[in-house]
């Protein structure tokens, strides 16, 4: 095999994943791993655990393993274009490759706001982000949380265990939005409510009002004016996508690709927050799969198919799991039926709830409230397209055990597996 | 190759000794409840799946992750409670369901094979549950797994 050369923009789950998959079918290539942030990969999901003091060490690989893994580093080195077989870097330097993976994740949407850029603003996606939440903290009382999404609810409880008065402000009319259904949404909202945390839905931050050069309230489209020490964006994630924009590639809200995770440029990947890959349940549409799962199993189909060893690929599946300030939540797939081809499966206790979402003859989504240990057998059923005429017997009040899943056992769905222009 | 527990659901009598014996050596007691290995029982078709960890040769749990709390060795899935946030990842990436969430502690709990000898396979006495040596990757291992159910529900 000829030493064909790899080079990886990114540093994270995307980026890390592909390189294993890479070296699991090729020990010979050249493989140069490029990123913006100084330190060695660490792990962005502990960030509101290092903010409350939790954990220090956010690290996810051991040391040595770059070298274990027979790879060149550059990192706080930004990769500023895509040059024909060439990457450019922050320093003028210029990286060949025979195949390159965009892995450069996202950033924090920030909302147009008046004083937004005020001292005491913060996003959380880095350590230095973090860092500076920490840095931030002595003294500070009152905290505000714009956006009522995943990052939201991890941040409320990293503050709320520091002792600080949160308070969130959600345009939509309850937290999660996008990732539960208003059932389970209030439910969650009720623990948070009870818990102390004050939550204004259908609210927005009108205006940041500083003083002395720090923020100290925000106005909001409501009339309030709540007392902040600390404010922290949570409105959701826009992928990086100027790299890729610079090589010509087709970009939308991400950058687009196939099932194979390849952009309108055939020996060019993209996997992670900054990609807009084939949806599994929403056929001929794309999604940006934005959760840390997705960008691990992204970066692995990437890195395989860059090796030249692709793999049946699934599409994105959306799904998530969080333990808020009381009970875990867990959401995979759909969290509404698309028509009126389905139906939901509702339980509900007092602690517990639970919706299976089947359409036509197949399970397509779920949203577990407290117990959420039939998430894997429903995730694994809903990737491999099982349909429910599949199952031995299929019992729509008792939980989804592996067992009804194993017969048959079915590999993946070859569908995808077709390369399709990007287009 | 390495050991695993090697279940097979033809023998299994639905006794419910290897989750006694579980949970006496996990947790000191005998709460079958909180036992890493369960048996699920389909009165219908007069079934019974013991299930527990596949030790899975590229474990989606280890590779999901994001705390370094589950870290991937030869024929074991090693769990490194102190790393362990408690985020649940790993209970949807397991297509097997069969890591548990442990309330108290607020971290999963998932086989560890006793270290290298299991005490639930020592307490099965019709030997639905075996400790040997086998060569089967992951999938093959779900398949393998797969192929006895069927036969189990043919049976």
């Amino acid at each position: 095999m000829s030493e064909k050369q790899f080079v990886l923009i990114g540093n994270s789950a995307a980026s890390l994943a592909a390189l294993e998959a890479i070296r699991r079918s090729d020990q010979a290539a050249s493989i140069t791993l490029v990123a913006d942030e100084p330190m060695p990969a660490y792990s962005r999901v502990l960030l509101p655990y290092f903010v409350s003091g939790e954990r220090a060490d956010l690290t996810i690989r051991p040391t040595g393993y770059y070298q274990r893994m027979n790879a060149k580093t550059l990192l706080g080195r930004p990769a500023v274009r895509i040059e024909k077989n060439t990457v450019l870097l922050d320093d003028g330097s210029a990286l060949a490759f025979d195949r390159l993976l965009i892995a450069t994740g996202s950033r924090a949407a920030v909302p147009a706001v008046e004083g937004i850029d005020t001292p005491g603003v913060f996003a959380l996606k880095s350590i230095a982000d973090a860092e500076r939440i920490r840095d931030s903290l002595s003294g500070a009382r009152n905290a505000v949380i714009l956006g009522g999404g995943l990052i939201c609810l991890l941040v409320v409880r990293a503050l709320h265990r520091l002792g600080l008065n949160v308070t969130l402000l959600i345009s939509s009319n309850r937290v999660l939005s996008r990732m539960l259904d208003a059932e389970s949404a209030l439910r969650v909202q009720r623990q948070l409510t009870e818990a102390g945390v004050r939550i204004e839905t259908r609210t927005d931050a009108a205006r940041i009002l500083a003083k002395d050069g720090r923020v100290r309230a925000v106005a909001t489209t409501t009339g309030l004016e709540l007392p902040a020490d600390l404010i922290i964006l949570a409105k959701g994630i826009r992928a990086n996508t100027d790299l890729a924009g610079t090589g010509g590639l087709a970009v939308s809200r991400g950058v687009e690709v196939n099932g194979q995770l390849q952009t309108s440029r055939p020996d060019v990947y993209s996997a992670g927050d900054c990609t807009e890959a084939p949806d599994l349940l929403l056929p001929g549409k794309r999604t940006i799969g934005g959760t840390w799962f997705e960008a691990v199993w992204q970066g692995e189909a990437a890195g395989a198919a860059m090796a030249g060893a692709p793999q049946p690929s699934y599409g994105v599946l959306k799904m998530n799991v969080m333990e808020t300030l009381g009970a875990a939540v867990a959401s995979i797939g759909l969290t509404e039926i698309p028509d009126q081809d389905g139906r939901t499966i509702v339980r509900a206790h007092n602690e517990s709830y639970r919706k299976l979402l089947v359409w036509r003859d197949r399970i397509v989504g779920a949203v577990l409230v407290g117990d959420v240990s039939e998430a894997g057998p429903i995730a694994s059923l809903i990737r491999r397209g099982i349909t429910l005429s599949e199952f031995a017997r299929f019992d729509p009040s008792q939980p989804i055990r592996y067992p009804d899943l194993a017969l048959p056992w079915r590999p993946l769905p070859k569908r995808n597996l077709e390369v399709q222009p990007a287009v | 190759m390495s050991r695993m527990i090697v279940v097979d659901p033809v023998k299994c009598t639905n006794c419910h000794m290897c989750e006694l014996a579980c949970s006496l050596v996990t947790t000191g007691a005998f709460t079958p409840g909180k036992s890493r290995i369960r048996v699920h029982a389909f009165p219908a078709d007069f079934k019974h799946i013991p299930l527990t960890c596949f030790q899975c040769a590229s474990a989606p749990c280890a590779r999901v992750c994001p705390a370094g709390a589950l870290l991937q060795g030869e024929g074991l899935v090693r769990f490194v409670k102190e790393a362990c946030i408690g985020c649940r990842m790993c209970m949807l990436a397991c297509p097997f369901g069969v890591i548990a969430f442990d309330e108290p502690t607020g971290v999963i709990s998932k086989c560890d094979t006793c270290g290298g000898d299991p005490e639930c396979v020592k307490f099965c006495a019709p030997k639905a549950l075996e400790f040997r040596e086998s060569g089967l990757a992951e999938a093959p291992k779900g398949r393998d797994f797969a192929r006895r159910v069927a036969d189990a529900a043919k049976a």
